[in-house]
């Protein structure tokens, strides 16, 4: 399968390799408006003064307690220069001078943190780098797949039969000419920076700049796909108010010079497997101020910002084991993230080689593009109310017929364009046959011992955890029920394969559940029920359907009617 | 001077509109020419003077290419219909604040309203949603709070909430209609102090049939403080907090409406209890008590999140069953519930 021909014939004129080409003015950009706006914050030097200290105080501990292998080696030495400048003695200050000084310090920091985060995109890697992830995939999936399988059908398996994407994909590429486009991804698994990097430059997108976790560094390979597709990086150690401001500053210069961006909105993977209900507003933040710039600021290019939900769907998640326990143990969601947890090249590899082997499947679901505001667009680009009018954006902004910035009106629209994000992720998303059977299978447990809480739930024994073959059976066509009807109000998507007969269905669900974990979450014993042999692991993937109000449909009642009359 | 838009002739609509012609220019639009033409002859609206700062309209586009602020004040039932029409006139730049204490309902499956009728969060809509819902206004606030209208038109003082998720939208309100004898706060729970307003005359509907029986300032004493908690614990399912109860919005508005026989709420309950039977009631009064539909909706929705509601309970069989006001007091007096403040 070859790859789809750019859009834009003149790549030389895409916002992120002029960016790259001048990355240095671009990172003084950065520096001069971050500067300008945490300034804004402390108009006192004192304030200014506690805020750097604080910052260094944090920086402190990072260096000797949560040291990755990424961290550049003068670490120390930058830091403790940083100490030295502070020291400076309050009787002998003078009040304008301690400002000015305080305010190199804050440009040295700010710089450093500026001079990390922005990305380094290079043609030639790049188009090595889509080739390479193009040929890597099809190499696996040839050589892995079942030979049984190839010798009965006959036919060679591609990409396109495994990786599908849904959505309206040319309108997406269409929009990226007129407007800057933003691509809001669920985030389930590291692979999915790759995964969406890769399937971008499929449908023929032009390059994204996108935020990569700086851990994802410490894996070499990663590291070197992330740089070249575009990434920029993130270090959610580093939760100081100043390196903060200084990334927002980067992403919504990137934004308003028109570089396609995505971001994970939800922060961090989702550590309890469902679709994210609470996103980062920092990030999102950033659209709709450079929004405004663009519509309101002599130097704005008047372009329009598109904001895609994207659902990424796979049977199963790598790191589900990891990422549930943390999730049950309480043990928060920032903290997880400071252990380096980086998935080994040979991981990834294990991974890849089952997905390709084992005839799995991932939906890629891209979200119809609207604009900020939930508005939608048509292929001009036009915002478009429900009768079809068009809509001027430059009337959110303005009050009493003029323009003017209000801090607190543009953070309830980002709040507001988050309710639209979460509600794209329900509509988007792809009920395939692991979750349908995971979620029944677990509500069925959940009902049955209605008196346990969640973590005595977990500690189920063994010959407990039987579901009998015909209530899961009758409980999976309950639920498909409701499930098909909400698809035909567009409030889900069900992939083909849910069209089985139930028991091929469930058959279905149970083995690409399986296919990578070596404590399984459902297996199928030796009579023929159902048993979960991790149920940490089961509650993971059941998640995947929470929030569609399903529960309801499986009561106890029921399962005992279709247990011995059904 | 900037020009204000108010929708809607009612007397507390006028009362609003007289109130923002003290510093304003104010359109005030009236659905018909005949209404139109009959109130520019006289000047005047069911006692009230209109203020000569305000110009009459009866063209949604001009009301609506004329103002940036709008003030909506039309019974809740007629409310989405005015919307609609004005829908293609409106866009993000307006900002609308309503004075409206009623529910729109989205009947499940399309039924009646019957006895066994239930309603959750999904079937109800504030004015503010049915706003957000129908046109392009993303910046929408809410007035309400001790606003008996014949007091403010005497000059008497008052006080008002505008509530809004909007800063801008609480301060372009207080500029436009605080004066020396209208003080006016704000807040960012809207839903909160629109909740406070609809529910609370449920519990002036009550207090009315308590003082048509003269059974003293106890009793009411205890309505309002058994009602307050009432519908703050329902609220609460519906998205309130609670605070919202205890403010000018709340505990405010609810102790003007439970006195004044100016309340329409108040006047039903009032009348009830004197023996009069609801159709009679509705016939003879020349606007909307909102709180009659409420008590239906309060009823439907308590049902759904089984919240303990007797009062609300008593008074929907009082409306709809035709039981007595006597063995409705009766009732109330023998229900058994222990705590004191639960809601908070």
């Amino acid at each position: 399968m070859a790859l789809l021909p750019f859009i834009d014939s003149s790549a030389s004129d895409w916002p992120i390799v002029k960016l790259s080409e001048n990355r240095e003015a671009f990172v003084k950009e950065i520096v001069q408006e971050s500067v300008r706006k945490i300034l804004s914050h402390y108009a006192k030097a004192d304030d200014l003064y506690d805020e750097i200290s604080s910052t260094l105080f944090q920086e402190k501990i990072r260096i000797t307690e949560k040291k990755w292998k990424v961290d550049p080696a003068d670490e120390q030495e930058f830091w403790g220069d940083i100490r030295k400048q502070l020291l400076v003695n309050p009787v002998e200050r003078n009040e304008t001078e301690f400002k000015k000084h305080l305010e190199q310090v804050l440009e040295s920091i700010v710089t450093r943190y500026a001079e990390e985060i922005a990305g380094q995109f290079e043609m030639g890697a790049f188009k090595f780098a889509r080739n390479a992830v193009e040929q890597g995939f099809s190499y696996m999936l040839t050589t892995a797949t079942d030979r049984s399988i190839k010798r009965l059908t006959g036919e060679k398996p591609t990409l396109n039969d495994r990786i599908h994407f849904l959505g309206n994909t040319e309108k997406i590429k269409r929009l990226s000419e007129i407007g800057t486009v933003i691509i809001l991804p669920t985030h389930f698994s590291n692979l999915d920076s790759i995964l969406v990097g890769w399937s971008i430059d499929k449908i023929g997108l032009p390059p994204f700049a996108y935020g990569a976790g700086i851990n994802l560094y410490n894996n070499a390979i990663l590291g070197y796909f992330m740089n070249r597709l575009g990434a920029y990086k993130v270090d959610r150690r580093k939760k100081n108010a100043i390196y903060l401001e200084t990334l927002k500053t980067h992403t919504q210069l990137s934004i308003q010079k028109g570089c396609h961006n995505l971001f994970f909105p939800g922060g961090t993977r989702s550590r309890k497997g469902n679709l994210e209900d609470h996103l980062k507003m920092g990030l999102l933040s950033t659209t709709i101020e450079a929004q405004e710039y663009n519509l309101f600021n002599s130097n704005g290019n008047g372009k329009k910002i598109f904001v895609v939900p994207m659902v990424i769907n796979y049977h199963l998640v790598l790191e589900a084991n990891g990422l549930i326990n943390d999730y049950l143990s309480h043990a928060g969601q920032e903290k997880y993230l400071e252990k380096d947890k980086s998935l080994k090249p040979w991981q990834i590899f294990k991974f890849l080689w089952k997905f390709f082997g084992l005839g799995s499947e991932i939906y890629l679901s891209y979200g119809d593009p609207k604009d900020l505001f939930g508005n939608a667009v048509d292929d001009k680009g036009n915002s478009i109310d429900k009768a079809g009018r068009v809509i001027d954006l430059k009337q959110y902004f303005t009050l009493n017929g003029a323009y003017k910035y209000d801090h607190q009106r543009d953070s309830e629209y980002t709040k507001q364009l988050a309710i639209q994000i979460v509600k794209g992720f329900h509509k988007y998303n792809v009920v395939l046959s692991s979750h349908l059977v995971a979620f029944t299978a677990f509500e069925i447990l959940l009902n049955q011992y209605k008196k346990l809480d969640l973590y005595e739930m977990m500690r189920l024994p063994a010959d407990y955890r039987i579901i009998s073959r015909n209530m899961l059976e009758g409980a999976v066509e309950k639920v498909l029920a409701k499930l098909n009807l909400m698809a035909t109000k567009g409030e889900v998507i069900l992939a083909p394969h849910l069209g089985k007969d139930t028991s091929a269905l469930v058959n279905h669900g149970i083995r690409q559940m399986g296919v990578y974990h070596t404590t399984l979450p459902l297996r199928i014993n030796k009579d023929g029920n159902i048993v979960s042999d991790n149920l940490k692991l089961l509650y993971y993937y059941h998640n995947r359907l929470e929030g569609y109000g399903l529960r309801s449909i499986i009561n106890k009642k029921a399962l005992v009617e279709t247990a011995f009359f059904g | 001077m900037q020009t204000i838009g108010v929708i809607g002739t009612g007397s507390f609509g006028t009362a609003v509109a007289n109130l923002l012609a003290e510093h304003n220019r104010v359109l005030l639009y009236t659905r018909t020419k005949e209404k139109l033409d009959t109130i520019n002859a006289s000047r005047e609206f069911r006692g009230q003077k209109l203020h000569p700062n305000i110009i009459l309209t009866n063209s949604p586009e001009e009301l609506a290419s004329k103002c940036h602020l709008i003030f909506p004040i039309v019974p809740s039932a007629s409310f989405r219909n005015m919307i609609k029409t004005f829908t293609p006139f409106l866009n993000p730049g307006h900002i609308l604040i309503h004075g409206t204490k009623g529910l729109d309902v989205i009947m499940p499956n399309d039924a009646e309203f019957s006895d066994t009728t239930i309603l959750s969060r999904e079937n109800i809509r504030t004015m503010s949603e049915v706003i957000l819902e129908e046109s392009l206004v993303v910046r929408v606030g809410y007035m309400g709070g001790p606003n008996i209208a014949k007091e403010i038109m005497d000059g008497k003082p008052a006080a008002t909430v505008i509530a809004s998720k909007y800063n801008e939208v609480v301060n372009e309100g207080v500029k436009s209609i605080r004066s020396s004898h209208f003080q006016v706060y704000g807040s960012n729970d809207i839903v909160g102090i629109e909740l406070a307003g609809i529910f609370k005359n449920i519990i002036a509907i009550a207090a009315g049939a308590i003082s048509a029986n003269n059974l003293g300032e106890n009793a009411k004493g205890m309505l309002l403080s058994r009602g307050t908690g009432e519908i703050a614990r329902l609220s609460k399912y519906l998205g309130a907090s609670p605070q919202a109860f205890l403010g000018v919005a709340g505990i405010g508005d609810l102790v003007a409406t439970c006195s004044s026989k100016d309340s329409r709420n108040f006047t039903v309950g009032y009348r009830l209890a004197k023996g009069e039977k609801l159709k009679e009631i509705i016939a003879s009064m020349n606007e909307v008590a909102e709180g009659i539909y409420t008590v239906r909706i309060a009823h439907a929705l308590a049902k759904k999140y089984d919240v303990v509601c007797p009062i609300t309970n008593t008074l929907y069989n009082i409306l709809f069953k035709d039981q007595s006001v006597e063995e409705g007091l009766r009732y109330l007096m023998a229900f058994r519930l222990f705590k004191d403040v639960d809601f908070i």
